[in-house]
């Protein structure tokens, strides 16, 4: 069992990692398309009101 | 065997039952005490178990709306395979949680079992010792 536990703790801090590395992806993407202009613009804004 | 009322009360045997039921209670309560210490410890990586698999399966829907509406146009936006990173570790993470699963149901249903027959037992002797008084 403490090898299961180890690996419990270790993944609980590998995610909380991969979430943080997510977010940052995350907000590259969306200046990514907001700086593509109007249209793309739309684009985003279109998503953000599917999503809420 | 049960005493009933028809048997003689041998008081030496009494006496060595007394004490293997006082040697019996402390070994149980032990026991008990290290049952309910694992079972916090479980309750506590159950909480970590299913939070890492939310968390994954919530990043990797995230990611596949993403995909549909953001990246359609950019397919290589993905530099970093973020993709691949959460598949993989949200692998992981379901074989770690089966695993911690299968592992915990089997020893918490032992102890349970061991738990329930030893209260089974205390209960025949106290209703032999209440039937010799």
């Amino acid at each position: 069992m403490d090898d299961i536990d180890d690996n419990i703790y270790a993944q609980e801090k590998e995610v909380n990692e991969i979430w943080q590395t997510y977010e940052d992806f995350n907000e590259e993407l969306f200046r990514y398309k907001l700086g593509q202009g109007d249209e793309k613009k739309g684009e985003v804004g279109k998503f953000l009101g599917e999503i809420e | 065997m049960l005493a009933t009322e028809d048997m003689p009360v041998d008081v030496k045997k009494l006496k060595g039952s007394l004490n293997e039921q006082a040697e019996m209670l402390k070994i149980v309560k032990e026991f008990e005490q290290v049952y309910f210490d694992s079972k916090g410890n479980y309750n506590k990586l159950d909480a970590i178990t299913m939070n890492s698999d939310i968390t994954m399966k919530s990043l990797r829907h995230c990611f596949k709306l993403n995909q549909k509406h953001l990246m359609a146009d950019d397919p290589d936006f993905d530099k970093p395979n973020m993709k691949d990173k959460l598949d993989q570790l949200y692998t992981r993470v379901q074989d770690t949680n089966t695993r911690y699963n299968g592992v915990k149901g089997a020893e918490m249903l032992l102890s349970e079992q061991i738990i329930n027959k030893d209260t089974s037992a205390f209960k025949l002797i106290r209703v032999a010792k209440a039937r010799r008084e």
